[in-house]
């Protein structure tokens, strides 16, 4: 399943994305996506969500990537370490995935 | 460093999350105002972010409503940023800047000032005479 975020991952927008991705994980989806490609901007907040997804994901032996992360959103991934957490790929056309539909 | 109060610019708005992303614009015009370059831009909202989520979610948990407020001033060859809440202080878990941390602690709160601390190293945090807390950094005016 893959996942297209767009705007900006704050305190505002993350229970949005939380719920959203919360949501695939218990339909059973167990290998998820996350293409940042359109994410300009995302702080802690964010980071917060995308790690509990990951745990969840983890513990049903799913998986998360992350694709697409621009340099203004990579800044907070590398300073936090998750950088070398997550397993992130440049874009998905780089993982053998075709972009278009999601979420 | 002698500062006149037409050198500065303040933001004060509703301690509401959807009012976070008007602040990081603020600060990262201010920061362009004074000549940062865009690497020090991104920084800068990074940290002004992480600094008003902070002060949002203490002043919900204070359930009070006053303003939070973010404060730009000039100083000498750097620019100092201030966000000032009267949250009644968050937790200081601060491991002194630089160090990854851990992964596990994001789902804490105390990652923000350690994000803050990781970008701007002479990042202060201290209470405020409101009964809040206040952040402090300051970031390089490109020459």
């Amino acid at each position: 399943m893959i996942v297209h975020l767009r705007g900006e991952v704050d305190l505002a927008s993350a229970p949005q994305l939380r719920r959203g991705v919360y949501e695939l994980i218990d339909q059973g989806h167990q290998r998820i996506a996350i293409d940042l490609t359109d994410v300009d901007f995302m702080d802690s907040t964010g980071l917060g969500v995308l790690i509990g997804a990951l745990k969840r994901l983890r513990e049903s032996d799913g998986s998360l990537v992350l694709a697409g992360i621009k340099p203004a959103v990579s800044r907070v991934f590398e300073i936090t370490g998750l950088d070398r957490i997550f397993t992130i790929h440049g874009s998905l056309a780089e993982i053998g995935v075709a972009s278009g539909g999601g979420s | 460093m002698p500062v006149t109060s037409e050198d500065q610019f303040s933001l004060e708005f509703t301690s509401e999350p959807d009012f976070i992303s008007t602040a990081r614009l603020f600060a990262g015009a201010a920061a362009r105002y004074y000549g940062c370059d865009e690497d020090a831009v991104q920084d800068v909202k990074i940290a002004v972010s992480e600094a008003c989520t902070n002060a949002v979610k203490a002043h919900d948990n204070a359930l009070i409503s006053t303003p939070v407020r973010v404060l730009v001033r000039p100083s000498g060859d750097r620019v100092e940023f201030k966000v000032v809440d009267a949250g009644g202080g968050f937790q200081h878990e601060g491991n002194g800047g630089g160090r990854p941390v851990d992964a596990e602690a994001l789902l804490e709160s105390g990652i923000g000032l350690q994000i803050i601390q990781a970008l701007f190293p002479d990042t202060e945090v201290a209470p405020n005479s409101e009964g809040g807390t206040t952040v402090r950094f300051s970031v390089q005016r490109a020459g």
